[in-house]
């Protein structure tokens, strides 16, 4: 007996996923057997085994810790934008652009600056 | 263009099976030639304009004003070329081998989108590709999420995520250029100026949808109009926040078509561009790609063991 690792498909459009593990005699026995483990009840339309043996696992998962600050990779690192926005707005305010902000856009026939008085 | 010698009964029931079913190709499936061809060299393009399109970034990382900016930069052209990465994968499951693709790249022997034969005059250049540029990669990409092959659309739903990062990145850009001194400002109109017109070229001509190939073949879902028009909806209201004029003294909204009016660019500077030789930044771009892949070839052939690709002198 080995051990097999399940990856599966939800739908056509999703990647495969890993959805455990089975124990069988071999490919052909594991492909039959998680059929019945894990696909019985449309779980997915497609599924494939791997030989666990066959995972090359990282070693040493602190590899994937950053020592500095790399938010910049991440939405957080640059959110909130709504005082980023309103510093934006007030110099084109204080530069006699704000006129351009009261054109119609979609959604809103007034243009922006009226979304922003109601 | 090849001529094909496709069943057309065959053919159109896949036609229909991807249409009215929605069903995914998947590289094993059978899949008329006709398909095969125009679904790989439109991957193939993107993939080359991932590749391109880190370049106009990347020339910008030591020059960016500040350290978090060149980091955030850098984080972002590696995402780019991970990218070209992955989508030369998706094209190679099509039949053409990666090296040959890059090859062809280098050499000029294929094509990338035109907004990546620009020069990036200055910052502001770069605030325009990472938010204007990137966002209608984004409009494009988003619609991409629908298209026919299986393996394509898979990949588009992780290039869409790291591109809504990219997004923010440029708008951050973008606002502190907006909201600093009366220079940053004006070097930001500027820059706007220049990418209005490569930007309306993106989307290619108003072609209507039962007469656009990519969309007959179900790989493009979205027509270029439709993708313009969704563009100018998200972004253009941003820049008139920001106090930013848009170029085109026609553009406006009309809510009564629920439309956005506008001057058409002038194609023929888009043709002199994708077709002709491109610009000087163009060829400096090239001829740095072309120096890197020949100096790292070894490098390739020791890893792959492959055979090397016959390189033009």
């Amino acid at each position: 007996m080995a051990t097999f690792e399940v990856l599966g498909r939800r739908k056509h459009s999703d990647p495969l996923v890993h959805a455990g593990q089975v124990h069988a005699a071999d490919l052909d026995a594991a492909l039959m057997l998680v059929r019945e483990t894990h696909f019985r009840h449309e779980e997915g339309v497609e599924y494939a085994v791997v030989p666990s043996e066959h995972l090359h696992v990282l070693p040493d998962p602190s590899l994937l810790e950053h020592d500095v600050d790399m938010s910049y990779r991440q939405n957080h690192g640059f959110t909130p934008f709504g005082p980023k926005r309103e510093r934006a707005r007030a110099a084109a305010e204080a530069r006699g652009r704000g006129e351009l902000r009261r054109r119609p856009v979609p959604g809103r026939a007034g243009g922006a600056a009226e979304k922003d008085a109601r | 263009m090849p001529t094909f010698d496709d069943d057309p009964v065959r053919t159109e029931e896949f036609l229909s099976s991807i249409h009215d079913d929605g069903r995914l190709v998947e590289p094993h499936d059978w899949m008329p030639e006709e398909y095969r061809y125009r679904n790989l060299r439109f991957i193939e393009m993107h993939a080359n304009s991932e590749v391109m399109g880190a370049l106009p970034e990347r020339e910008w990382i030591a020059r960016a004003p500040t350290l978090k900016r060149k980091r955030s930069l850098a984080a972002k052209v590696q995402d780019e070329v991970g990218h070209g990465h992955l989508l030369y994968r998706v094209a190679e499951s099509l039949g053409k081998p990666r090296r040959q693709m890059y090859d062809d790249l280098v050499h000029g022997r294929t094509s990338f989108h035109n907004v990546f034969h620009y020069p990036t005059h200055t910052w502001a250049d770069v605030a325009c590709v990472g938010f204007l540029v990137d966002g209608a990669a984004i409009v494009t990409q988003q619609a991409l999420l629908e298209t026919s092959y299986g393996p394509y659309a898979r990949v588009m739903k992780r290039i869409v995520a790291e591109e809504s990062l990219h997004y923010r990145h440029g708008e951050d850009v973008m606002l502190a250029l907006a909201g600093g001194t009366q220079e940053q400002f004006e070097m930001l109109q500027e820059g706007v100026d220049r990418w209005w017109e490569p930007i309306m070229h993106f989307f290619g001509h108003d072609v209507p949808a039962d007469q656009d190939p990519g969309m007959h073949w179900g790989i493009k879902p979205q027509s270029n109009e439709d993708s313009r028009q969704a563009w100018m909806s998200k972004y253009v209201p941003k820049l008139w926040d920001m106090g930013i004029e848009t170029p085109d003294p026609a553009l406006r909204w009309d809510e009564d078509d629920q439309r956005w009016h506008y001057t058409e660019p002038d194609w023929d500077r888009l043709m002199a561009i994708v077709k002709g030789d491109g610009t000087e930044a163009t060829r400096l771009r090239l001829a740095a790609r072309q120096q890197l892949w020949q100096h790292h070839a070894w490098i390739h052939d020791l890893i792959t063991g492959d055979t090397p690709v016959a390189v033009a002198a």
